[in-house]
């Protein structure tokens, strides 16, 4: 090979090696319509929770990046004793974790202040969660 | 099932009072008023929301988590649950002038009616478009029409005549949660999110903004006095407000304790007015006149009272953290 051309296969290469795992990535992601369920599944969670910094005034805690954070961290928000109690183990929101708590709020966190009594539907859990995943 | 628990006469010490425009609370205590309690244990889970007077000699109450219309015969202290349809999950509930109870149902997404001569029960969806609006409190209002709160962010009207359903959209987005009715029918509502009251005007419905004097107040419910003048609870405020339609002004006082989460209100017909903090566990009487507070404490930790209503001389505290509904006499 003409050494001057060998740069230019190495790019080739690479870019289609990159476009590879974008192409792979975009596979992993949630189906549109299971983002779209679990945006009409978040409307239950819509009157006490935001996922917009920017909104003010919502009665529970911002949701945006909720997935993989640390279980009651947000310094600016009051959380009850109930929920700090429960994320002293330095426990995170773990997909799992999640689903568990949204299927059965006081069941997984006895007293917390959140009055929702949760989703029964694992679909419906699934879907919202998915789409929480994507509010970062 | 019966339920009482106990009954005592409270000679509640008053706590302290404090005027308008936010003075600090004064640690002078209140002649008492003559109050006794009896408790009313529900069935475990049904986690009572709000009250309502029913027919004479029973209150209503929404078993929120149990999807049922709870009913107390208050001499005998019998209760039982009428269960509301699948998926129900019932906010609110009031007696319409037809003395059928008027039930805002968040799980069904409906106002739904039952009719305590019958037994039946109308469920009136809300329009598809509405989406999902988490129906709050209802109220009527002078013609007999049913308004409501869905703290989505929308308010309402539906029609007993036809069961049909209109829905508009609050312009601050999230919060709608308290309504209330004048003497004149006016209606009212209280925005917890959106920090303000809207007043609806019946023949278009759209709202007129008002808001209150400290931002961010949270204004959960509202009730109205004999003279037309609302009561307001701040929930982020710690305050209870009062606002005088004619003038625009606003008055306040801060409840006698630190870190208040002042949440139901309700004015009776002596124009005294109840009120419950989440913080202290513990429902106030405020005497208008004297500008004093009277303390109820909740039968037990963690009572949660969320909204309070009554008649005569009886008052209504849903416990909703206990399943517990505290009936309150006036005079003993």
């Amino acid at each position: 090979m003409n050494r001057s051309l060998l740069p230019l296969a190495v790019a080739a290469i690479g870019l289609a090696f990159a476009g590879a795992c974008s192409r792979a990535a975009e596979s992993a992601r949630p189906a549109p319509e299971q983002l779209a369920a679990g945006e009409r599944a978040f409307q239950k969670c819509y009157a006490c929770h935001s996922v917009d910094p920017a909104e003010t005034g919502a009665e529970g805690p911002l949701l945006r990046g909720i997935v993989g954070r640390k279980v009651a961290s947000l310094p600016d928000y009051g959380y009850s004793g109930a929920i700090r109690a429960y994320a002293a183990g330095d426990e995170r929101w773990s997909r799992e974790r999640l689903d568990a708590f949204i299927a059965d709020p006081q069941a997984v966190v006895p007293d917390n202040a959140m009055g929702f009594f949760g989703i029964a539907d694992v679909d419906e859990r699934g879907a919202l969660i998915a789409w929480l995943t994507e509010q970062r | 099932m019966r339920g009482i628990l106990f009954a005592a006469l409270l000679g509640v010490a008053g706590a302290a009072s404090s005027c308008a425009q936010a003075q600090e609370p004064s640690p002078d205590v209140s002649s008492a008023i003559a109050l006794s309690t009896r408790v009313f244990q529900l069935p475990s889970g049904a986690r009572p929301h709000d009250a309502a007077p029913g027919p004479e000699g029973q209150i209503w109450y929404t078993a929120q988590r149990q999807g049922a219309l709870g009913i107390i015969d208050i001499a005998s202290g019998e209760i039982r649950q009428i269960p509301l349809g699948e998926g129900s999950a019932p906010h609110g509930v009031i007696k319409g002038p037809d003395g059928k109870a008027y039930i805002t149902d968040g799980g069904q997404n409906a106002i739904v009616r039952y009719d305590p001569a019958t037994g039946r029960i109308d469920v009136w969806r809300l329009p598809e478009d509405s989406g999902y609006t988490n129906l709050n409190t209802g109220v009527f209002d002078a013609e007999g029409a049913h308004w409501f709160t869905g703290q989505n962010g929308v308010y309402g009207k539906a029609d007993p005549a036809t069961g049909k359903v209109w829905v508009w959209k609050d312009p601050e987005g999230r919060g709608p949660y308290g309504i209330a009715a004048t003497p004149e029918g006016e209606i009212y509502y209280s925005s917890l999110a959106g920090s303000h009251l809207g007043r609806i005007d019946r023949s278009t419905g759209s709202v007129t903004m008002i808001e209150p004097p400290d931002e961010g107040a949270g204004l959960r419910r509202v009730w109205a006095d004999s003279s037309g003048d609302l009561w307001v609870s701040g929930w982020n405020s710690g305050k209870l407000y009062r606002y005088h339609p004619d003038s625009g002004v606003w008055d306040q006082w801060p409840l006698p304790v630190a870190g208040a989460r002042t949440y139901a209100i309700y004015v009776d017909e002596r124009d005294w007015v109840w009120l419950s903090d989440f913080n202290s566990n513990t429902t106030y009487l405020f005497d208008p006149d004297e500008e004093s507070f009277q303390a109820i404490p909740g039968s037990g930790a963690g009572a949660d009272v969320r909204q309070i209503l009554g008649r005569g001389n009886e008052v209504y505290l849903p416990e909703s953290g206990l399943d517990r509904l505290m009936l309150v006499t006036v005079g003993g």
